[in-house]
C-alpha cells in the first residue's frame, strides 16, 4: 500500500453526508439494500444528528463568499460550517482574537 | 473532521468475483480491506470515495486470481488540532471523561484538560463512576449523560501495535494497517485527546 497524497482535500460534514445520501443511506430503514456498509451507517447516523443534515451546497458556497472579507483561516471556517454557532457565546472559542 | 486521502494499493481479486463488473468488484474488495480500519497517520477509514484508476490484471503463475494495482481516494476521519466536535459522554471516571461519536469511541478528556474550576462527587448509578461538576460564576453545571459535549481537539495519537508473545500469527496480518486486535484490555489504534474548554460556554446556554 502506498500513500500518494495524505491530504487530497478537506470535506465538510455536509459533503460526507451527501455522499452517503447519494448511495441511498437515508431511504432504507432496514439498512440492508443500500450500498452502504454498517460502519458507514454509524457515521451517517451521527451526521444526521448534526446541523449538516439541514445544509445545502448553496448555503455553504454563499457562506464562504460572505466570509472572504473577514479573512478567516480555513480551519475556522470549517469549524463554523460544521457547528453553526448561533450566538456569540458559541463563536468565541472558535476564533482567536474575536472582537 | 473528514479528509480525503489518495492511496495506491496492489490487491488480489478472488476468482469468485470474476462475474462482476471490474469497478464493482474492486470497490467491494477495497471496502472489505480498508473500511472501519485505522491507517497509521491517516486516520480511520470511513468510506471509499472513488476509484481513480485500475491497472494490471496480471495473473501470477500458480494463482487463479488476478492482481490489480488501483489508485483510489478514501474518506478518512482525521480531525485536526483545534477542530470543534460535539459528542456524547460514554464514561466518566477519576482519570477524566471518555466521549463517543457513535462510530468512534476513543476520545479522552484527561483531568488536566477539564474545565477549571470543578469538583467531583461519586456517581451512585455507575460502578467506579465519578460525576464531574463545573463551577462557573457561582453556578454548578454537572456533566451529565444526556448532554451534548462540545470540545476542541488537543492531539491525535496513533499508539503502536502491542507486541505480545503468543500473538505471532496475528501480527502478520496487521502490519501496516493498524488493525484492531482483541486483547484483554481493548487496544485503541487511534486516540484523540481533547480539551473541554468549550463545554464551559455550552453550560451557559442551558
Amino acid at each position: 500500500m502506498k500513500i500518494l497524497q495524505s491530504n487530497a482535500g478537506v470535506l465538510t460534514n455536509y459533503e460526507v453526508l451527501a455522499l452517503f445520501r447519494s448511495r441511498g443511506a437515508g431511504k432504507d430503514p432496514t439498512c440492508v439494500i443500500a450500498a452502504v456498509a454498517p460502519s458507514e451507517f454509524k457515521v451517517y447516523d451521527y451526521l444526521e444528528q448534526t446541523v449538516a443534515s439541514h445544509q445545502t451546497i448553496e448555503i455553504i458556497h454563499k457562506f464562504v463568499e460572505d466570509c472572504e472579507k473577514y479573512d478567516l483561516a480555513k480551519g475556522v471556517m470549517l469549524n463554523i460550517v460544521n457547528i453553526r454557532p448561533s450566538s456569540a457565546v458559541e463563536i468565541d472559542p472558535l476564533i482567536q482574537d474575536c472582537d | 473532521m473528514f479528509v480525503m486521502s489518495e492511496i495506491e494499493h496492489t490487491l488480489r481479486l478472488p476468482p469468485h468475483l470474476l462475474n462482476r463488473p471490474l469497478n464493482v468488484a474492486i470497490k467491494g474488495e477495497l471496502e472489505s480491506l480498508f473500511l472501519d480500519k485505522v491507517i497509521g497517520k491517516l486516520g480511520l477509514c470511513v468510506s471509499v470515495y472513488d476509484i481513480l484508476s485500475i491497472d494490471g490484471g496480471f495473473i501470477f503463475p500458480g494463482d487463479g486470481a488476478s492482481t490489480y494495482t488501483a489508485k483510489f481516494r478514501l474518506v478518512m476521519f482525521r480531525p485536526y488540532v483545534g477542530e470543534v466536535i460535539s459528542a456524547r459522554l460514554e464514561e466518566s471516571t477519576k482519570d477524566g471523561l471518555r466521549l463517543s461519536l457513535g462510530f468512534f469511541n476513543d476520545i479522552y478528556v484527561p483531568v488536566p484538560l477539564m474545565p477549571n474550576p470543578y469538583h467531583i462527587e461519586p456517581d451512585p448509578e455507575h460502578k467506579n463512576g465519578i460525576k464531574w461538576i463545573w463551577e462557573y460564576m457561582g453556578e454548578n453545571y454537572p456533566i451529565d449523560w444526556t448532554d451534548e459535549i462540545r470540545f476542541s481537539v488537543h492531539s491525535v495519537n496513533y499508539p503502536p501495535l502491542p507486541i505480545e508473545q503468543g500473538k505471532d500469527s496475528e501480527q502478520k496480518d496487521s502490519e501496516e494497517k493498524g488493525l484492531r486486535q482483541k486483547d484483554i484490555k481493548p487496544f485503541a489504534p487511534m486516540v484523540i485527546t481533547v480539551s473541554q474548554q468549550l463545554c464551559c460556554y455550552y453550560g451557559l446556554l442551558k
